[in-house]
């Protein structure tokens, strides 16, 4: 079942996703984006220029214009310094939330 | 981090040309995406737009994230401001203007009081500085004697540095013309006391100030540029005073105090400065030729500690030297005190209040002009907001729209109060504030400026808001009026509007009354058609020019000869002292002459004019006694005075005083000195001449002639047939051809004499006057305002009282009433309020009482009158209205 973003997982998921490939378009992010989350995903390919926006706003990616593999003029964006500490913290983060809800979420033992 | 945001406020339309190609490309990807997989481009070009969802709700999200929304909308609230105030002139130049008065007027008051109570004095340790002299037995402050100052300055122990000073004239020739300037004759340490460095050359040296090396001189910055031509190299060069040669040693900087008169000088101030040198014909105690002494306390020693030593010294003095000092001593007093009497920071405060109740006065009318808007807005308000406005956005526009006038309003302001400040110096007589003060509009006046602007934006933006808020507001208003709670707050604003301008229109009603009081004040003599000048004589070593008095008496005569040859002159005097200058006249110690002898040092003081027989015809003083003094007395005949009406009542009551004989120390010419007492006989009394200023209370006067008794001091009085402006030159050719350099000192008028005595009373009424008629004139329109809108308001509701047969003069009573109702709520606060405050203007007003029942009804009928005024032509309007035509309307 297709899931919608939940509200600032795309951030991280766009911090993630540029941390693995490097520079990349805002077109081969949405490809790639797509294809890690194995079709789970429900994910409006036009929200991501605002949350791209949003990243270099807050410094933690940067883009220039360059060229795609078919020639044509794209804007590539790529992880900043600070955008690798915000991915650590964010993970960190992330992480204790996940083992937080799987304490409340396991079933107790004893439980049918 | 927002700063990234905030820069791409500005990049707006670069990003949103990136966006576009960006998400082209994204869908041109797509699309070749979808025909590789077998789609038809139809079917792939709709499958592309699918999978980014929805090309305008991404550009709308890009767009939200370029802008900062309060940032965003701000802008948009600013540009609709701009075309909101631009549509409603009449209420945008209401609010402009009166926003403008009332920052306008407490920056300029505000520039004054902190310049003379605030700032501290332009002198290096200013705060140190301290002014010495002597004090009579009966209190008062005294010139004091040279051997008294030298006393002082070998003994005490507080001081750093002390300095004498002493006020004279000196004429200058060979420059330009021939001009009398005013000298202040200082010791050495003068300007160390104040710490001031010459702008060019140097000041006194130590031993300067002993005869012989006196013949150096400093300029002021002033007097450089108007009679030297700012000549870079004066210093070094030699210039001819009293026809002596004197070296320019320095000049002083520009701009300083001492540019505008020196330290303490009440007339006009000194324009150069010599040494004072001590000769031993100075040196008695019974002559008090000083002026002023100025000292700095030393590091740590506080006023108290020098008072305490002064006054031990003061007492030794008086042991040591009973016949003039006994029962005198020593005041010490803080120069900060000296300079700003009580006189002028009551002038000062009250004048800051004045301006204050004005501001209080223009907030409340651009309150009610707000709330009266907002009102007739709620039409435009109500569509936005069912456009979707939120009350906090629709509250923001608003607040920005005040703001917008406020801007406009305090730079307008601004403007206003630096031309006013230029103006009023340029307005302001002579010594009205100390020479210290620098009113500029500089950095803190306009921080008090913008201080003023924010308060005033927000208690008038905020008085609405509070009242229930615009929106609201608007809301509640239905067609038939305003809601109960607007109408009373509009009520109180006008209430408190009335009661502010009684109070300020009672202060200068009660200034004005003192003003005419002081005018009326009887001077003994008449005033029309009297034209003086001051003749300065250069009769003192150094440069003393006559070698007899003989010599001197037959210059006066001359003098005398020649202008009463004029046409259209009627008589001329000469004397050593003016009326109403309190200038150039010998204080001295007199006692009846067949009463046991007393000291020197208590007997009576008083005021000894020496005039030529004329002066009485020419002053118009009426006699009362005996006769004037005349032709008769001359050198060699025996002593005989004129004396005033209040020695002749004081000293002879119930007893006839022609015959009496008084002993007064005689005068000896060319020596600062007193000589033996010389008995003179009283041969005729005269009306009370005003010595001094306006306010000040009769002293004893005693007139001998210049031919028993020559100084060398001269002033001309001159009466004239006809209105004696035009005798000017005619008098100043007269004594040209006479002596060439003969300088002559402020023509003036008795009538500008009498005038310039009340300056600094003129000065406050004037200013107070025009702050409360301005206020009294913002509250009629306030009132109108006001009473105005609620007629337009309840047109229907008076319509169908018409209808229903109310006559239209009862509608007239009613809106009248409203008017008069709130006047005198208004009134009556009002005069709670000035009879507490009243009080405060004790120390400026001259013979009123301060809670003056004249006054205060004078007042309020005026008031009332306005608010008549004011309510008439709504009341009329009212009237007026047609029903049928208002029925109709709806």
């Amino acid at each position: 079942m297709p899931t919608e973003v939940l509200q600032g997982t795309l951030d991280l998921m766009v911090l993630r996703t540029l941390d693995v490939v490097g520079s990349q378009h805002g077109f081969g992010l949405a490809k790639r984006i797509l294809q890690v989350s194995e079709g789970l995903l429900d994910l409006n390919q036009g929200t991501l220029y605002p949350a791209l926006l949003r990243l270099e706003q807050r410094r933690w990616i940067k883009s220039r214009w360059g060229v795609s593999d078919n020639n044509r003029k794209a804007k590539f964006y790529e992880l900043t310094a600070r955008g690798r500490r915000q991915i650590r913290e964010e993970t960190e983060s992330w992480e204790l939330m996940v083992a937080l809800m799987a304490k409340f979420l396991a079933k107790p033992a004893g439980e049918p | 981090m927002i700063w990234g945001r905030v820069l791409d406020v500005f990049w707006r339309r670069r990003l949103d040309a990136d966006l576009e190609s960006q998400l082209a490309y994204h869908v041109d990807a797509l699309e070749a995406e979808f025909l590789a997989k077998g789609l038809t481009p139809d079917e792939a070009s709709a499958a592309a737009r699918k999978a980014i969802g929805g090309l305008m709700q991404v550009k709308e999200a890009y767009r939200d994230q370029l802008s900062i929304p309060l940032l965003d909308t701000i802008w948009q609230d600013l540009r609709y401001a701009w075309r909101v105030l631009r549509r409603h002139r009449g209420f945008s130049a209401a609010a402009l203007l009166i926003l403008a008065i009332g920052i306008a007027s407490s920056t300029i008051i505000f520039s004054f009081l902190d310049a003379v109570l605030l700032k501290p004095l332009p002198y290096a340790y200013g705060e140190r500085i301290v002014r010495i002299l002597e004090r009579r037995p009966d209190g008062a402050v005294s010139w004091f004697s040279t051997p008294a100052y030298l006393d002082w300055r070998t003994n005490n122990t507080v001081f750093e540095q002390i300095a004498a000073q002493q006020q004279g004239l000196v004429t200058l020739t060979g420059a330009q013309d021939t001009v009398a300037l005013q000298v202040a004759r200082v010791t050495a340490d003068y300007f160390k006391v104040f710490g001031i460095s010459p702008a060019l050359g140097r000041t006194f040296a130590e031993g300067e100030d002993t005869p012989g090396k006196e013949h150096v001189v400093v300029l002021s910055h002033a007097i450089w540029r108007t009679q030297f031509g700012g000549d870079a190299g004066i210093v070094g060069s030699t210039i001819q005073l009293d026809n002596e040669p004197y070296t320019v040693i320095g000049v002083l900087p520009a701009g300083s105090a001492f540019d505008r008169g020196g330290a303490a000088f009440d007339r006009g101030g000194a324009q150069l400065w010599q040494p004072m040198a001590f000769r031993p014909l100075n040196m008695t105690w019974d002559y008090r030729p000083i002026n002023a002494a100025f000292a700095r306390l030393a590091p740590g020693v506080s006023l108290e500690q020098a008072r305490a030593q002064m006054d031990a010294i003061g007492q030794r003095i008086a042991t040591e030297y009973p016949n003039s000092n006994k029962g005198w001593g020593v005041a010490v007093d803080r120069y900060t005190d000296v300079i700003v009497g009580p006189r002028l920071r009551t002038s000062l405060l009250a004048l800051a209040a004045t301006v204050f109740g004005l501001l209080l006065i223009c907030c409340s009318n651009l309150a009610s002009l707000v709330l009266v808007r907002a009102v007739s807005r709620k039409t435009e308000i109500a569509v936005r907001a069912a456009l979707g406005a939120s009350r906090r956005r629709l509250l923001q526009q608003l607040l920005v729209e005040h703001a917008m006038l406020t801007a406009a309003g305090s730079a307008l302001g601004i403007g206003l109060a630096y031309i006013g400040i230029a103006g009023l110096m340029r307005w302001l007589p002579p010594g009205v504030l100390p020479s210290e003060a620098s009113v500029r509009l500089d950095i803190r006046v306009v921080a008090f400026a913008l201080g003023i602007s924010a308060t005033t934006g927000i208690l008038f933006g905020l008085i609405p808001a509070l009242s229930g808020g615009f929106p609201n507001l608007a809301r509640a208003m239905d067609r038939r009026g305003a809601t109960p709670s607007a109408a009373r707050l509009l009520d109180a604003l006008v209430i408190g509007e009335v009661a502010v301008a009684f109070v300020l229109l009672c202060g200068s009603a009660l200034l004005i009354r003192s003003l005419v009081g002081l005018m009326n004040v009887d001077t003994g003599f008449v005033t029309t058609n009297v034209i003086t000048m001051r003749l300065p004589v250069p009769g003192f070593p150094p440069g003393s020019r006559y070698a007899s008095p003989e010599e001197f008496k037959a210059y006066l005569r001359a003098i005398q000869a020649s202008v009463d040859a004029l046409p259209g002159v009627q008589h001329s005097a000469i004397t050593t002292g003016l009326p109403l200058t309190d200038c150039c006249l010998f204080a001295l110690s007199m006692q009846v002459a067949d009463r046991p002898l007393s000291d020197r040092a208590n007997r009576g003081g008083g005021f000894f004019k020496i005039v030529t027989p004329s002066y009485f015809a020419s002053l118009g003083l009426t006699l009362g006694r005996g006769r004037f003094l005349d032709e008769r007395d001359r050198g060699d005949s025996a002593p005989v005075i004129v004396v005033n009406d209040r020695l002749a009542t004081r000293y002879f009551p119930g007893a006839d005083p022609i015959g009496q004989h008084i002993l007064l120390p005689g005068v000896i010419p060319g020596k600062m000195a007193r000589g033996p007492d010389i008995s003179w006989e009283i041969v005729g009394v005269v009306a009370n001449e005003k010595i001094g200023a306006l306010n000040e209370e009769a002293t004893d006067v005693v007139y001998a002639s210049y031919e028993q008794s020559p100084a060398y001091f001269a002033n001309l009085v001159v009466r004239a047939s006809v209105e004696p402006g035009g005798l000017e030159k005619a008098i100043r050719r007269a004594l040209f051809d006479l002596n060439k350099s003969q300088a002559v000192l402020d023509v003036r008028t008795l009538a500008q004499l009498k005038s310039a005595s009340v300056a600094s009373s003129r000065v406050q009424t004037g200013l107070m006057s025009t702050f409360s008629t301005v206020a009294v004139v913002l509250a009629a329109v306030g009132m109108y305002g006001v009473l105005a809108y609620s007629v337009a308001l309840r047109r229907r509701e008076i319509g169908i009282r018409a209808a229903l047969g109310a006559s239209s003069s009862r509608i007239l009573r009613t809106i009248l009433g409203r008017g008069l109702f709130v006047t005198l709520i208004g009134l009556t606060i009002g005069i709670v309020c000035a009879m507490a405050l009243a009080p405060l203007l004790a120390a400026v007003l001259y013979n009123v009482p301060t809670r003056d029942p004249y006054s205060m009804t004078l007042v309020a009928t005026i008031l009332l009158l306005v608010a008549l005024l004011a309510s008439a032509i709504p009341a009329r309007r009212a009237a007026s209205i047609d029903p049928a035509v208002v029925l109709r309307a709806d």
